[in-house]
């Protein structure tokens, strides 16, 4: 079955799927970053960076990548990718608005998209097969709460094993995938509470592979992540899409209409999101973990700590390059944030 | 001229809201007796501009903060004075208060490796050194900072409502309709929160004056194609902003007019004999010797990227639908290969040898296209040099660096 990598959580991945296509999220590796010199420049997503070094280097073979234009840094990315990596790129246009008209437009953008791919494969896309999709991902949508609920509840896997799940999620077909996480929450059902440690919710944007050291130096300096707001969590598959009459609109919905991330008109609404989930949770404080350069996110993060200082709620920000060489700083900078939480 | 400056100087010593427009007051005296203007024009051009900022600054009239990309039309056909934040940021730069103001927008948590120019706006607003606007529009392009500050000042100089315009990212006539009912739902947020009507005849005379200004902008890049070396290029760059805050005014038609005039009557100057070179992204607005470094080499920069007209007269019957047009085909907004296609269009007119790009500490979106321009530039035959720097702020600028840079490029080219 063809691979066809993604990058950005508003990117549909059930649209891919109903082609018949895999859809892969890539990740990118750290050591793999230096191949992506040259390319783009040292002031960008060290993530994207990575991610490009590793298809640069042939270790990530793809029939093509789907590229949402979502940020300045994954629009460059689509033009570097087209000209220099093999393979087709398709950008899809995501609004950044949620209304009635933006939540049109883009259903207009995911029928382009199923029709080229469509073209491409030679598989028209049946209104059907994306509603087979739909309810596939649902499935493992409703599978990931009950995992983000034990965890929230101090069940769940230690925070570096569970972003690994997630990356399995975003990685693996759903026909594998799924097994083994029914398997997973049929053993984690019975399992006794963690180590009793100072609750927090981690936020932020995505985690590349080596960035999950940071969730594992918070849980070994005595913290347990109890939630997270991350685009490599939760944000990219909570919630159903709602099957109607028209899948289309139901998938724009559903993409536009979930938590915000920082680029959205709505991003305020994230901090209520995360005022909430810390108050379910019982969190104390709030690691902010973003990309180095990523300014969206960044430019959120004032705003943020300011709405949640009002709450009561402590925050620490890290930034992250995948790279090891933060993790000296990160943890003297994490031990003492938990000492004063 | 020494005591106005000295005045200007102790106003900005200790910068507060209350002192800009009296700064403003006396920046106008200045430019009245000021007798460097290389051409009138220019001097029309400031002087327009700071009473802009004046009717800005005296609080008199709505002001509405508005980015580079949206359509002033939109606020002269209500009678509200626009405000570029960018361009606020820039002017920090040129009258040294660009490290204060980095430093009040780093407290407020602005992230340090961003844009400078949006930065030191955000720093002003902390400051509070910005009017108190009614509402900010802005789009989401050129990059991601944009709206990320504007909310930001929004919210500081107001508090104001942010009106974000979500400009597609692809040329299709489905984005076109859906840029343009946000235009006109915009401008009706706009009208409700003035207490004006919006009035489709003053609208249309509007996006008129806008067309009027246009053909005025097209026949000064045809003076320049066919005279290449008649205008310096950072004065060519200085009539950029102008699109953002001008278009759709009669005084906007004013400064066009005379700028295309003057170029016209202009004597005749002898062509380069040297490389002839494109300029791609901003100059610094900090005094600078990066053309003096390419004269000096022999080379003459005879056209820029930002200078280029990139949009077509809009229909004052149908307004919104124009102006979204022009809003979407810019080319920041455009995938870098057909930003390419363009700049070689550009390339052939102006008959160049080779481009310059300056690349801005921070812009994501200008940096990171520059692999795959250097390569389809040069592929064409356009060989690109890099320089590096920061428009606002002059601390390790490198000159000698850039100088020796730039000497061994055009080198290459002779």
């Amino acid at each position: 079955m063809p691979r066809v990598g993604w990058l950005c959580s508003y990117t549909p991945v059930e649209v891919i799927t109903a082609v018949g296509l895999t859809p892969v999220r890539l990740l990118g590796s750290a050591d793999k970053e230096a191949a992506a010199r040259g390319f783009l420049p040292v002031a960008l997503c060290p993530y994207l960076k990575s991610a490009l070094g590793t298809a640069l280097m042939g270790e990530e073979p793809l029939d093509g990548i789907v590229v949402a234009a979502c940020c300045d840094g994954l629009r460059r990315l689509a033009d570097v990718w087209a000209r220099y990596v093999p393979g087709f790129v398709y950008t899809l246009d995501v609004p950044r608005r949620r209304d009635e008209a933006a939540i049109a437009y883009f259903r207009g953008r995911l029928v382009a998209l199923a029709q080229r791919l469509g073209e491409r494969y030679g598989v028209p896309v049946s209104e059907e097969a994306l509603g087979s999709a739909i309810a596939a991902y649902n499935q493992t949508r409703r599978l990931l709460a009950v995992l983000d609920d034990l965890r929230a509840r101090g069940i769940g896997l230690p925070a570096g094993e569970m972003q690994g799940v997630w990356e399995r999620a975003s990685r693996e077909a759903l026909a594998t995938f799924q097994p083994g996480l029914e398997e997973l929450l049929a053993r984690l059902q019975g399992a006794g509470d963690r180590p009793s440690a100072v609750p927090v919710v981690v936020s932020g944007n995505v985690l590349a592979p080596d960035d999950k050291r940071a969730l594992s130096l918070i849980e070994e300096l005595g913290g347990r992540v109890v939630g997270d707001d991350l685009c490599s969590g939760t944000r990219w598959l909570a919630g159903e899409v709602d099957l109607g009459p028209d899948p289309y609109l139901a998938l724009a919905r559903r993409y536009l209409e979930r938590v915000p991330c920082a680029r959205m008109l709505d991003a305020a609404e994230r901090y209520e999101e995360l005022v909430r989930l810390c108050r379910r949770t019982g969190a104390r404080g709030v690691i902010y973990l973003s990309q180095k350069f990523c300014d969206t996110f960044l430019y959120d993060f004032g705003p943020l700590r300011e709405r949640l200082q009002g709450e009561g709620i402590r925050t620490l920000l890290l930034e992250l390059d995948g790279t090891t060489a933060t993790l000296g700083q990160s943890r003297t900078r994490v031990e003492a944030f938990l000492e004063v939480l | 001229m020494a005591f106005l400056d000295a005045l200007r100087g102790a106003l900005l010593a200790n910068p507060r809201l209350g002192l800009v427009a009296p700064a403003l007051q006396v920046e106008l005296l200045r430019l009245r007796l000021d007798r460097s203007y290389a051409w009138r024009s220019q001097r029309l051009l400031q002087e327009t501009a700071v009473r802009l900022g004046l009717r800005a600054y005296r609080g008199r009239e709505p002001v509405v903060f508005t980015s580079i990309m949206v359509p002033p039309e939109l606020l002269y056909a209500l009678g509200l004075v626009p405000f570029g934040v960018e361009v606020a940021g820039a002017v920090t730069s040129m009258l040294g208060l660009a490290s204060q103001c980095l430093a009040a927008a780093e407290r407020a948590w602005a992230p340090a490796d961003s844009c400078s120019v949006l930065r030191a706006a955000l720093g002003g607003a902390e400051l509070g050194l910005l009017p108190r606007p009614l509402a900010a529009v802005c789009t989401s392009c050129p990059c991601d900072s944009t709206a990320k500050v504007y909310a930001h000042v929004a919210r500081q100089a107001g508090p104001a409502p942010l009106l974000l315009l979500d400009v597609p990212y692809e040329q299709s006539p489905d984005a076109v309709a859906y840029l343009a009912e946000q235009l006109a739902a915009a401008t009706a947020t706009l009208a409700e929160l003035a207490g004006r009507k919006l009035e489709p005849a003053r609208l249309a005379e509007a996006v008129r004056l806008s067309n009027e200004a246009r053909r005025h902008v097209l026949a000064v890049m045809a003076q320049r194609r066919a005279r290449p070396g008649l205008l310096a290029s950072s004065d060519a760059l200085g009539f950029v902003y102008p699109w953002s805050l001008f278009l759709g005014s009669p005084a906007g038609v004013a400064v066009f007019r005379s700028y295309a005039e003057e170029l016209a009557e202009a004597p005749a100057r002898p062509a380069p004999e040297g490389p002839r070179l494109m300029w791609l992204h901003f100059m610094p607005f900090y005094a600078h010797e990066l053309v003096a470094a390419l004269e000096g080499a022999g080379a003459a920069v005879v056209c820029e990227e930002m200078t280029q007209l990139y949009w077509d007269e809009a229909d004052p019957a149908q307004p919104f639908v124009g102006l979204a047009r022009r809003c979407i085909s810019h080319f920041l907004n455009v995938p870098t290969e057909e930003r390419i296609e363009r700049l070689l269009a550009v390339a052939r007119d102006y008959q160049v040898d080779g481009a310059v790009h300056f690349s801005h500490h921070g812009c994501r979106q200008s940096q990171g296209a520059l692999r795959v321009m250097r390569d389809g530039l040069a592929a064409a035959g356009v060989p690109l040099m890099e320089v590096e720097g920061d428009l606002i702020d002059p601390r390790g600028r490198g000159e000698g660096q850039h100088r020796t840079r730039l000497e061994a490029f055009v080198e290459t080219l002779a």
